[in-house]
């Protein structure tokens, strides 16, 4: 079964899934520059380690391709089922790593954009990786709530279903997550023109 | 818009897209479990129809063993009550036979008994 790409483009994910477990070898490309992209930077920011972050992603989605044959529709959304797979892959590995005492080799790359002046440059990735740092200093759950929400967009009901606790619970670790973040990166305002005293 | 929020949208902004070998990796996995997929979907194609579950009759049969269990049952059953039928009067001068000497048609046993006395009234 195969269909044409601008058909496939309008199809919903769960839709692709299905096309997918049927043969259509295009579906496969469009599933994964849909979710890929955002599964690799969510755990970028979570495991603060690229090469760890590429493996989430390659394990997420082939997950994905193997649950495809028997996915049920409705149940739920192959995005957030997509990013449950990885917050459990994450904390798996945040574990290992606390268990064995190590740190992450590599932070995560935040190249800068080749359109820009280098200071401009340079001062983004400054910032950007301030915020991986002090990201890096909140408590696991707080810092993949924070992430989902402010990073990757997500609604509470969405982490909810993520991080497998109820709305008041993400609510409250995306504003504890928020609270910790604006006090740490206070404290390193003049290296990176980070201005704010509160929200 | 606080400096928080600005820099959660320059986060949010920065896509650095998939290394060309992560892709190809998702996509090589990809096309391997479609393959499994599909060589799992030939092999159920390829497996002949079960046969029609049994019927009620065959069920039935199926509680006694089947037919061939159950006609022996029954026929069993029908030599087991003619004997009770004709065990009385067809054997009743074994005895006398056994202890004498005498011979059976001495004694009048019928060694192989009509069915009359089954339909006598005493």
């Amino acid at each position: 079964m195969q269909m044409a790409r601008d058909s496939l483009d309008r199809l919903g994910d769960e839709d692709l899934l299905v096309l997918f477990a049927h043969g259509d070898p295009e579906a496969a490309g469009l599933l994964m520059g849909r979710l890929a992209p955002g599964i690799l930077r969510y755990a970028g920011r979570v495991l603060a380690d690229r090469s760890e972050a590429e493996d989430v992603t390659q394990e997420t989605m082939l997950r994905l391709w193997r649950a495809a044959p028997g996915w049920r529709r409705g149940e739920a959304q192959p995005r957030t089922w997509a990013y449950r797979v990885a917050t459990n892959l994450c904390t798996d590995r945040l574990r290992a790593r606390r268990r064995g005492g190590m740190l992450p080799i590599e932070a995560v790359a935040e190249p800068a954009d080749p359109g820009r002046t280098a200071l401009a440059g340079m001062v983004e990735a400054d910032r950007m990786q301030a915020l991986g740092a002090a990201l890096e200093q909140l408590p696991e759950r707080q810092r993949q709530a924070v992430v989902l929400r402010h990073i990757e967009g997500m609604s509470n009901p969405e982490i909810a279903e993520i991080l497998a606790v109820g709305v008041e619970a993400v609510e409250s670790l995306t504003a504890r997550g928020k609270r910790a973040l604006q006090a740490i990166l206070t404290g390193q305002k003049p290296g990176i023109g980070y201005e704010d005293e509160g929200e | 818009m606080s400096d928080l929020d600005t820099l959660f949208a320059q986060a949010r902004a920065q896509d650095d897209g998939l290394a060309p070998g992560l892709s190809a990796r998702i996509l090589a996995d990809a096309a391997a479990v479609q393959a499994e997929v599909q060589a799992a979907g030939r092999r159920l194609a390829a497996v002949p129809p079960r046969p029609a579950p049994p019927g009620p009759l065959s069920r039935l049969l199926g509680l006694f063993g089947g037919s061939g269990p159950l006609a022996s049952g029954v026929l069993a059953g029908i030599a087991g009550l003619a004997l009770g039928y004709m065990q009385p009067e067809a054997v009743s001068g074994l005895g006398v036979l056994l202890a004498s000497d005498a011979s059976a048609a001495e004694t009048g046993l019928e060694l192989m008994p009509g069915f009359d006395a089954l339909f006598t009234e005493d």
